[in-house]
């Protein structure tokens, strides 16, 4: 049973997990797949136990029986979240609990269950109650962990895994986690150190490899970015994200027709892939192929009409086929979007000075200096006097 | 099929009549005999006209050359007439196609009369493919002008080099031609517009560095001297107008007066980048000369002939200052020279107060052809200039060439199309940010005549920034923006910082007529001196990238100004607006001592700050009953007490320096004022987007001042 749990596991981690039903599903049967651990474990215990009662428990022995009847009730409790009754699984731990307050494993659960219930502070105070009454509990750790990176403090999460790593090298999961705070931190070669951890532990990790081309990428070792994000591919080829990286990673190391071809394939496996349909855009704008670029960024705006990059390529497109008028009032819209954009007051301006309004065009440039583009500073020193 | 053969014989029966050359006889047009005559009559007149100057190149002088082109555009409405009257004449129309090649606008009228001549005739003429060359190559058809150029080089029977070279050189300009035409430079060209520009010719635009004054030349029906011209006469003689710029807009041109303008040509050579001297063009005994101008107030001076270094007995036609007036680049005609007009350099002579003996600029920049009108940009470093020889598209065209370290000129580059055409491109200059230039032109946006028209350098095309994001993280839903950095491009701006602004009265606000004195402070050298305009109180000072200045403004019996710019090599253009009071001497008054540098976390004075010391000596020496406080400031980075420490000492090292220099102690006190008084808070610095903006503020924290207390 615990074999098919991890398989089916498996088989999710490879789904895209940008789409929040997959990864609602993996959570859910990755939790489920520590707790149905419990409950094989504990269905053990019984038998343990009703043998304990029958031979050795002595009429009067009170910690005995009370060890009993938690034990009891703490099987109920798994019983009821196996069939996803958080709740009342809640109110059975809290039941064995009281009678067993050292009852380790079952604060572990009470904290699986809050954890499903995404009573994320709750399900901490549990976990931590957890380890401190059995510091080596590797899985109070993780899911520890896993807690506060929902509650978004990745500094304790950070810290859990860093635990959980320690005492269980080979939870390739963990390592991963841990490698995405690490590149969130931008701390891209300890990332890359974690994803290599976490594939060395499980060599066909298919989201471990895109991640670990996504930390090369920020360190500009693209070729070393297209070689993970291409054996990702090989692991999974359902994988929209991947490829859609792939092309970017490719794309950012000129190979723009190649990199079209990996959008491409992102688009056949996902319809609606905004981000993928203007990638592409991008390539084919850097193939001088600006009316193709066109095509694909009005898809993507189809797709999603409050996407402020898709206008602010577009503007860029339509700059290039002499369509001023058109490239400022794109980046109208980028701007409405976005009033912080400063990449789309740049280029407005840009395209301002063609349709010869200088003092619009320098308003632009001194606005996109202000929100920290160096070119906005320098085209209006260049052309403001 | 017999019915083509006879319809195919039929047509080549016609265009064979077609194109049957029909001789001025009178015997092929009894039934028009009038209108025979008249034509006949103007084809005569015509001819004669056409006649006056050997046709061809290698049989002529430069000035009967010019004549001749004057005669071809008179010539070729009376050829024109007759031709209206028999257009199938193969020598008429081959006249006709020299007469408009020779014409102001219409050039390119010339092709289909050569093409009519020589269907007509194929032998009409042996130079028909060459004349055919020039009119393609005007009508930017190279492909058909090199071919047509190379046919008739074919069939030269001349062995005369020169007109080997000169068939050359304009297969080599339409080979140009196509290449700058295929990659044209990023520029808008407009009109000048009113007024200045209006039915009469305008030409020879000359513009301050900040393009706050611009002088012309034009010929009006109001020119000096116009009523002694012959009415009718489309060309009036040549008189300099001016207008300035004010609130964004040019005033209406003014006629320079009778100071300026004489009764002859008097046409725009130069003016100096601050406005205030100028020179123009003079032509009294045919040999054309140069004469300097100075503005005082708001007065010209009356013209004064410049030196024998510069002006000969040959053809002096244009010039242009430095930037600090110390050098003067000259074109002239005389003998000695690299051929035709050269460029000629001289330097100011300080001790003689006159301009030293003139040097040619060499081979790099002056070719066998002519060299004319030369603008060397305030930049000091960028010489523009029109050339018939070089790499040209045809005719003159404008090319611009940079000073190298070791004083040698750079190879001149063409400045592309559509600045040059294959016309005549002179007259050019350029503002001190270089980002905009003005000539003249004939074109048909044009309110009549030649006008004076702004060009606009947009530079490399400016990169638009692209925004993307992808699902970097397959953990993480949202995508995540990648990032981007921003593509650099090289900034087509000038190298060069222009400070500009009015000199006043800190109380009265009235300007005032100070001198101002430009110093390298690596090399404690003075790089020029200037004068604040004694009406308005202007001045406009180039400081060309990659030193450290200072800037002295004095004026007597007020206490001096000092400022410090360090201009990196980098550096983009900038024009700085810095208006500047000065203080009289009297108690209270403060000045900060922007020329006093130190070591780094240190008291020590770097030896760059001694010049500034040695002037504040200077004043204290002239003015022997004054006591300063000097006080030394630091910015707010490090703490209080180390920055009160440090500040102390900053200052007793000046005071020290100042007792040294003889200053008696009882006159001087000493004040450290640490971070106490910050000119920028730190509230403001942290609003600043930029490092270098911060690191600015801080370094307007840190300074040197000094205070009257007693007098």
């Amino acid at each position: 049973m615990i074999s098919f749990f991890k398989n089916l596991l498996n088989i999710t981690k490879l789904l895209p997990l940008n789409n929040l039903y997959m990864k609602k599903i993996q959570l859910f049967l990755f939790a489920s797949f520590f707790c149905f651990a419990k409950v094989s474990s504990a269905q053990d215990e019984i038998l343990t136990t009703d043998s304990l009662i029958q031979s050795e428990v002595n009429i009067g022995d009170s910690t005995s029986l009370e060890d009993m009847k938690s034990l009891e009730i703490y099987n109920l409790g798994i019983i009821k979240f196996n069939e996803k009754d958080y709740a009342t699984a809640i109110s059975y731990f809290d039941s064995a609990i009281t009678i067993s307050p050292t009852y380790e494993k079952a604060y572990f659960d009470r904290g699986s269950a809050k954890y499903q219930l995404k009573a994320y502070e709750n399900a901490i105070t549990d976990f931590s109650k957890s380890i401190e009454l059995n510091p080596d509990s590797t899985e109070a750790y993780y899911l520890r962990a896993r807690s506060y990176e929902n509650l978004k403090n990745s500094e304790a999460a950070l810290k859990d895994y860093k635990s959980e790593v320690t005492l269980n090298p080979t939870n390739a999961e963990a390592h991963y986690y841990k490698g995405a705070l690490n590149y969130l931190n931008e701390k891209y070669d300890e990332a890359i150190a974690d994803y290599t951890n976490a594939i060395k532990n499980k060599s066909d990790y298919a989201y471990a490899y895109n991640d670990r081309g996504s930390a090369k990428r920020q360190i500009k070792d693209l070729s070393g970015a297209i070689n993970d994000y291409t054996k990702a591919t090989l692991i999974d080829k359902s994988l929209a994200f991947v490829y859609n990286n792939l092309g970017s990673a490719l794309r950012n190391n000129e190979q723009y027709q190649k990199a079209i071809e990996s959008y491409n394939i992102a688009i056949q496996l996902k319809s609606d892939y905004y981000v993928a349909y203007t990638n592409r855009g991008i390539a084919k704008f850097e193939l001088k192929d600006y009316t193709g670029a066109i095509d694909d960024y009005n898809k993507a705006i189809q797709l999603k009409a409050s996407y402020a990059y898709a206008f602010n390529n577009r503007s860029a497109a339509k700059y290039k086929l002499d369509d001023f008028k058109g490239a400022v009032e794109d980046c109208n819209k980028a701007i409405i979007l976005d009033p912080n954009y400063g990449e789309a007051y740049l280029n407005r301006g840009i395209a301002k000075e063609m349709i010869r309004d200088q003092k619009g065009a320098c308003e632009d440039w001194n606005k996109a200096a202000s929100l920290g583009l160096r070119n906005g500073k320098s085209f209006a020193q260049q052309s403001c006097n | 099929m017999k019915k083509y053969i006879y319809l195919f014989t039929i047509l080549f029966l016609a265009s064979l009549v077609q194109a049957q050359n029909v001789p001025f006889d009178k015997k092929l047009f009894k039934e028009r005999k009038d209108e025979f005559k008249k034509a006949k009559q103007n084809l005569d007149m015509g001819d004669d006209i056409f006649n006056l100057y050997p046709p061809n190149f290698m049989e002529i002088n430069e000035p009967d050359f010019i004549n001749r082109k004057i005669s071809y555009r008179e010539a070729l409405p009376l050829l024109f007439k007759a031709n209206k009257f028999n257009p199938n004449n193969a020598e008429l129309n081959y006249k006709i196609g020299r007469c408009y090649l020779m014409n102001i606008v219409y050039k390119d009228e010339s092709i289909k009369h050569l093409l009519q001549a020589q269907k007509l005739n194929p032998g009409v003429a042996h130079d028909i493919q060459y004349h055919l060359g020039i009119g393609y190559h005007i009508a930017m058809k190279f492909d058909k002008a090199i071919a047509a150029f190379k046919i008739y080089k074919q069939s030269l029977v001349s062995k005369n080099p020169i007109e080997h070279d000169d068939i050359d050189k304009r297969i080599r300009e339409c080979e140009t031609a196509k290449s700058l035409v295929a990659n044209p430079e990023r520029v808008f060209i407009d009109n000048f517009g009113r007024p200045v520009n209006g039915k009469y010719p305008e030409y020879g635009a000359i513009i301050s560095a900040d393009e706050s004054v611009m002088m012309f030349t034009s010929r009006r029906n109001t020119s000096t001297g116009a009523e002694r011209q012959d009415p009718g006469m489309n060309d009036y003689y040549e008189d300099i107008y001016i207008t300035t710029k004010e609130k964004g807009n040019w005033t209406p041109p003014k006629n320079m007066g009778s100071q300026i303008n004489t009764e002859m040509h008097d046409a725009t050579t130069a003016i100096s980048p601050d406005g205030q001297r100028m020179i123009i063009y003079r032509d009294t005994k045919g040999d054309g000369n140069l004469y300097e101008c100075v503005l005082t107030g708001s007065t010209w001076s009356k013209p004064v002939k410049m030196n024998k270094n510069i002006n000969t007995k040959h053809h002096e036609s244009s010039a242009s200052y430095s930037s600090d007036g110390s050098v003067l680049y000259f074109v002239s005609n005389k003998p000695d020279g690299y051929g035709a007009h050269d460029i000629y350099v001289t330097h100011w002579d300080e001790e003689n107060s006159e301009w030293g003996e003139s040097q040619n600029v060499g081979p790099t920049l002056n070719t066998e052809h002519d060299e004319e009108a030369v603008f060397f940009h305030p930049d000091g470093k960028t010489l523009y200039f029109s050339s018939r020889g070089h790499k040209t598209m045809g005719n003159y065209d404008v090319f611009k060439s940079t000073l190298k370290e070791d004083d040698t000129w750079g190879i001149p580059e063409n400045m592309g199309y559509p600045i040059n055409t294959v016309d005549d491109d002179v007259f050019f200059v350029i503002n001190g940010s270089g980002r905009r230039g003005y000539y003249s032109s004939f074109r048909d946006d044009g309110q009549g005549e030649k006008d004076i028209y702004q060009i606009t350098f947009l530079g490399p095309e400016k990169p638009f920034q692209l925004s993307s994001e992808d699902n970097l993280l397959a953990s993480v839903t949202q995508p995540l923006k990648d990032k981007v950095v921003e593509k650099k491009i090289n900034t087509s701006s000038k190298r060069i910082t222009i400070l500009k602004g009015i000199i006043t009265d800190c109380k009265t606000s009235e300007p005032v007529h100070a001198s101002l004195e430009l110093i390298d402070i690596d090399d404690n050298k003075t790089l020029a001196t200037f004068e604040s305009n004694a009406t308005t109180g202007k001045y406009l000072v180039s400081l060309p990238s990659g030193k450290n200045y200072a800037l002295i403004v004095r004026k007597e019996s007020y206490l001096f100004h000092s400022e410090n710019f360090n201009i990196s090599d980098s550096a983009a253009y900038e024009e700085v607006e810095k208006d500047i009071c000065l203080k009289k001497i009297e108690v209270g008054s403060v000045i900060v001592l922007k020329n006093i540098f130190y070591d780094y976390n240190k008291a020590s004075l770097r030896d760059a700050s001694k010049n500034e010391l040695d002037r504040l000596i200077k004043l204290l020496n002239e003015n022997p009953t004054i006591k300063i406080e000097l006080s030394a400031h630091t910015d707010s980075r490090g703490s209080n007490s180390y920055n009160q420490k440090l500040s102390q000492r900053r200052a007793q090292s000046c005071v020290d320096y100042l007792i040294v220099g003889g200053i008696a102690t009882g006159r001087l006190v000493t004040k450290g004022y640490g971070e106490t008084q910050l000119i920028r808070t730190d509230a403001e610095i942290a609003k600043l987007t930029f490092q270098e903006e911060k690191e600015d503020a801080h370094q307007e924290n840190r300074r040197t001042e000094f205070k009257i207390i007693e007098k």
